[in-house]
C-alpha cells in the first residue's frame, strides 16, 4: 500500500520566549484509504499533530510528506492549494461560519477551491447533509442549530471536494452515542466506497475500537501505535 | 475427536444446554475425552469459531448464549481439573493471577487458562472481567503473585493493558512475569512485545513453557 502521508521527525515548540516542546520526534505514516485513530490525554498533543498533518501549522522541524510531497518547501499558494485538493478538515471546535446556511457552509470548501456553484453541486451538497441526518435543517443559519448538527454540518462539508484525506478532531465529541453511532458508521462507508482515508482524534472508545490503527500520544510522544 | 467436536457444536447451534453439558460431562466421566483435549480442541473453538450466519442482529445474543453454556461445562469441569493436576504431579510454583483489564468482557478464555496453570502446578487466582485499574495494583502488592495473566480480546484494551503492565513493573519489586493473551493478540504473535509483556501465551503448552522457564528461574 502506498503511503499518502509521511510523517519525519516532527517536533514542535510553541513559544519564542517561553518554549514549551509539545511533539517530539513524531515519525508516523498513513496507508493510502486506511482508517485510523489518535487517541490521548488531554494536552498530549493530538490537535497540534493533526494541524501539522493537514499543514495548518509548521513543524518547528521535521518534515510532512503528502502524496511525497514535501509541504515544507512549497509555496502558500502551492500549499493551499493542496490543501484544498488533498485534504477535508473537521475541527475540535470551530465548526462553522455563524452567517451563512448549513447548505452555504458545506458548499464553502467548493468555492474557495474555485468552483462554479452548479445544480449538481447543490444537489451532491444536499446529498451530504442527508447522508449526515440533516435534511430538515439544512436552510438554517449555524447559529440556529444544535452543536451536534452543526458538528454533523462541518463533516459534510469535510466531504464536499472528495478529498483524500478526512482529518477530523472530536467528530462525535458533543454527540449521543445513537448519533456517534451514525457517524461513525458514516465515515466507515465513504471510507470503504471512496477509499478516503482517515484519521480521527478521539476520546470515544467506541469510535477508536472501530478503526483499524490506533495511535496513542502521551506527552508528544508516541506511547502506543497498534493495528488490529 | 472430530465426531465430538462436530456433535457438541451441533447442540451448541440448537442452544441445547442440557444435552450439551451432559455429553461433554459424560466423556469426561467415561474418559473417553482428556481434560486438556476438552478444552483445547473442543472447547476452545467452539468459543473462537462461531460463525454468524443467520440474522446478524442476533449475533452478540448468540455469541453470549454459547458462551454461557461453554462457561457451565467449563466451571463443572474442576474436579477433573484438579484430578489431572495430581495425576501428571508437577512441582509447586508459586502463585499466578488471571485477570481481564478494565472494560474489558470476554473472559471465559481466561478462565480456561487459569485451569492450565493450576494444572501446570500453581496456585491459580482467577480475578475475572472488568478489573479495575486500582484493585489490579493493589491486589498484587498484597497476594505477590508470581504470574499475572492478563487477558484482552478487544484490541482497544491494549492502551490500558500497556498502562498497567508499566505500573506493575515500576512498583513490584521482585521480577514478576506478565504473560498476555486472547483475541488482541491472536494475529501476530510479536503483539505481545508491544504492550511490554514476557510472554504470549495462546495453549496449555504455552502455559507449560512458562512454568518451565520460572523453575529454571
Ligand atoms: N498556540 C499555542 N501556544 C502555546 N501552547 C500551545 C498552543 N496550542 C497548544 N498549546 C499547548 O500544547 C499542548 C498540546 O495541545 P493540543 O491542543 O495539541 O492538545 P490535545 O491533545 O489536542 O488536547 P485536547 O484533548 O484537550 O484537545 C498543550 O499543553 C497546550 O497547552
Ligand atoms: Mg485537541
Amino acid at each position: 500500500m502506498n503511503n499518502i502521508l509521511e510523517l519525519k521527525n516532527i517536533d514542535k515548540i510553541y513559544g519564542t520566549d517561553i518554549k514549551t516542546q509539545v511533539l517530539y520526534d513524531i515519525n508516523l505514516s498513513f496507508e493510502q484509504g486506511s482508517f485510523n485513530s489518535i487517541i490521548g490525554q488531554s494536552g498530549s498533543g493530538k490537535s497540534t499533530l493533526l494541524n501539522i498533518i493537514g499543514t495548518l501549522d509548521k513543524p518547528t522541524s521535521g518534515e510532512v510528506l503528502i502524496d511525497n510531497n514535501n509541504v515544507g518547501n512549497m509555496s502558500n499558494n502551492k500549499l493551499a492549494a493542496i490543501r484544498n485538493r488533498m485534504i477535508g478538515f473537521v475541527f475540535q471546535f470551530h465548526y462553522l461560519l455563524p452567517e451563512f446556511t448549513a447548505l452555504e457552509n458545506v458548499l464553502m470548501p467548493y468555492e474557495i477551491k474555485g468552483g462554479k456553484i452548479t445544480k449538481e453541486i447543490v444537489k451532491k451538497a444536499e446529498e451530504y447533509l442527508s447522508l449526515v441526518g440533516l435534511d430538515n435543517v439544512k436552510n438554517n443559519l449555524a447559529t440556529k442549530m444544535s452543536g451536534g448538527q452543526q458538528q454533523r454540518t462541518a463533516i459534510a462539508r469535510a466531504l464536499i471536494n472528495e478529498p483524500k484525506i478526512i482529518l477530523a478532531d472530536e467528530p462525535t465529541g458533543n454527540l449521543d452515542s445513537d448519533s456517534t453511532e451514525n457517524i461513525y458508521e458514516l465515515l466507515r462507508k465513504i471510507n470503504q466506497e471512496i477509499g478516503t482515508t482517515f484519521i480521527i482524534i478521539t476520546h470515544d472508545r467506541k469510535i477508536a475500537e472501530k478503526t483499524d490503527r490506533i495511535i496513542e500520544i502521551k506527552d508528544g510522544r508516541i506511547n502506543l501505535d497498534i493495528r488490529k | 475427536m472430530n465426531n465430538i467436536y462436530e456433535k457438541f457444536n451441533l447442540l451448541l447451534v440448537e442452544e441445547n444446554k442440557e444435552e450439551a453439558t451432559k455429553f461433554i460431562l459424560e466423556l469426561l466421566q467415561n474418559k473417553e475425552i482428556d481434560i486438556l483435549e476438552l478444552y483445547m480442541d473442543i472447547l476452545t473453538p467452539s468459543l473462537n469459531l462461531m460463525q454468524c450466519m443467520e440474522d446478524k442482529r442476533l449475533c452478540i445474543w448468540k455469541e453470549h448464549v454459547r458462551t454461557a453454556i461453554i462457561r457451565t461445562i467449563v466451571e463443572c469441569c474442576f474436579p477433573y481439573v484438579l484430578k489431572k493436576r495430581d495425576e501428571l504431579n508437577y512441582s509447586k510454583k508459586g502463585t499466578a493471577i488471571v485477570l481481564c483489564p478494565p472494560e474489558e468482557y470476554h473472559d471465559l478464555g481466561a478462565r480456561m487458562v487459569t485451569d492450565f496453570f493450576t494444572i501446570s502446578g500453581y496456585h491459580a487466582i482467577y480475578v475475572g472481567s472488568n478489573t479495575p485499574y486500582s484493585d489490579f495494583r493493589n491486589a498484587i502488592d498484597i497476594i505477590k503473585p508470581n504470574i499475572v495473566a492478563i487477558s484482552v480480546s478487544n484490541y482497544y484494551n491494549m492502551v490500558v493493558t500497556k498502562k498497567v503492565i508499566k505500573e506493575i513493573k515500576e512498583v513490584v519489586g521482585y521480577p514478576i512475569k506478565i504473560v498476555v493473551g486472547g483475541n488482541a493478540f491472536n494475529n501476530d504473535t510479536e503483539k505481545y512485545k508491544i504492550v511490554g509483556a514476557d510472554y504470549y501465551a495462546k495453549t496449555y503448552e504455552d502455559i507449560k513453557n512458562i512454568a518451565g522457564d520460572e523453575v529454571a528461574l
